[in-house]
């Protein structure tokens, strides 16, 4: 089903390459999202904004990829 | 003959990459990168194909000063084969980042030329996202467990802000962060500050879609607080300081002229 889809990563990428989508993304998430190709799962998981869900759908999508739950977003050591 | 250029990737994924730093990965023979994110690293791999992490030498048990020797290490070997080498670190590449500078040195000591651009470090983006400017008050800057162990002085009229909160009292490598010396930190900020007195536990988002993760947390509380392995605090000032008069005299500055 995801294969239709775009990867959540490349868009990030493609994101954070080019200043004038980013600048269109800022201004209005939603119509930007509705361009993207992503999976409406990964739009609604953008939309979030949530870093730590992020990261967790990104571990998915990258499973050899061991850097995301190194040091950081998974935040939270338990107490 | 080899030569050596440090830069920093910013803290958010591509956009905060300067236009120089850019190249400087995509022209380099060999790029070593340290990051914090595996969706970074990839995006340093595409940059240059000839890119890879200097990660492995991160181990849990082995102080961060060996880490940061032996990365100093790998870069000079790479640059003493005569490649054009880039070092890239997350963040500002100079800013609470040994290995960038030790490298640099030691490159020019053996006559490379070497040279470190500036970048976008974590204290940019908090400035940015918590609307702080720290010329307001002044601005004290530590690492948290150096803070501690120097007891370094603290003037609570001014901004403070902790790097390192979520491995405080750790030396070595903490992947999932340490809590477990929190209380210890709260305790000696308690010497300075009320207990009800606010604090912020910044995380600075890593991608262009994603919002920063801000906590506010009353001092007292800290050590319970969701600390994140990367988060930074920020302690407000808790008092005002008086212009001394003396002073304003001698510089003939009129008193209505401050705030
Ligand atoms: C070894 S220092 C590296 C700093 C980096 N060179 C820079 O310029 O920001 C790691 C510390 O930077 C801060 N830091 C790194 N990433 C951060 C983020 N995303 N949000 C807030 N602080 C961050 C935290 O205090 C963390 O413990």
């Amino acid at each position: 089903m995801r294969g239709e889809h775009r990867g959540l990563g490349e868009f990030l990428i493609e994101l954070g390459e080019n200043p004038g989508q980013l600048r269109r993304y800022r201004k209005d998430r939603r119509a930007a999202l509705a361009d993207s190709g992503l999976s409406p799962e990964h739009q609604q998981l953008l939309l979030s904004g949530d870093v730590k869900r992020i990261q967790a759908e990104l571990q998915r999508e990258y499973p050899d990829a061991k850097v995301f739950l190194l040091p950081g977003w998974d935040d939270v050591m338990s107490a | 003959m080899g030569s050596l250029t440090v830069v920093g990737t910013g803290i958010q994924l591509g956009a905060q990459l300067t236009p120089e730093a850019r190249v400087a990965i995509t022209e380099a023979d060999e790029v070593l990168y340290v990051v914090t994110d595996a969706l970074v690293a990839l995006w340093m791999e595409r940059l240059n194909p000839r890119a890879r992490s200097l990660q492995d030498l991160y181990a849990e048990g082995v102080s961060r000063r060996r880490t940061y020797d032996a990365m100093a290490d790998e870069i000079m070997a790479a640059v003493r084969r005569g490649r054009d080498v880039c070092a890239a670190f997350y963040g500002h590449p100079g800013v609470f980042v040994d290995p960038s500078h030790v490298a640099i040195r030691r490159a020019r000591a053996e006559g490379y030329p070497a040279r470190m651009l500036p970048a976008v470090s974590a204290e940019d983006c908090l400035f940015a996202d918590l609307g702080v400017n720290p010329g307001a008050a002044g601005c004290q800057s530590y690492e948290a467990t150096d803070f501690l162990v120097r007891r370094r002085a603290v003037d609570p009229s001014a901004a403070l802000v902790l790097w390192q909160v979520g491995i405080v009292g750790r030396l070595d490598l903490a992947p999932e962060g340490d809590r477990s010396r929190l209380p210890v930190l709260v305790e000696y900020l308690l010497e300075f500050y009320p207990p009800e007195h606010e604090a912020l536990l910044y995380e600075a988002a890593p991608y262009p879609a994603c919002d920063p993760v801000i906590e506010d947390v009353r001092l007292a509380d800290v050590a319970s607080a969701p600390v994140g392995r990367l988060a930074t605090m920020y302690v407000p000032p808790s008092e005002r300081r008086r212009p001394d008069a003396a002073m304003l005299a001698r510089l003939g500055i009129p008193e209505t002229h401050l705030r």
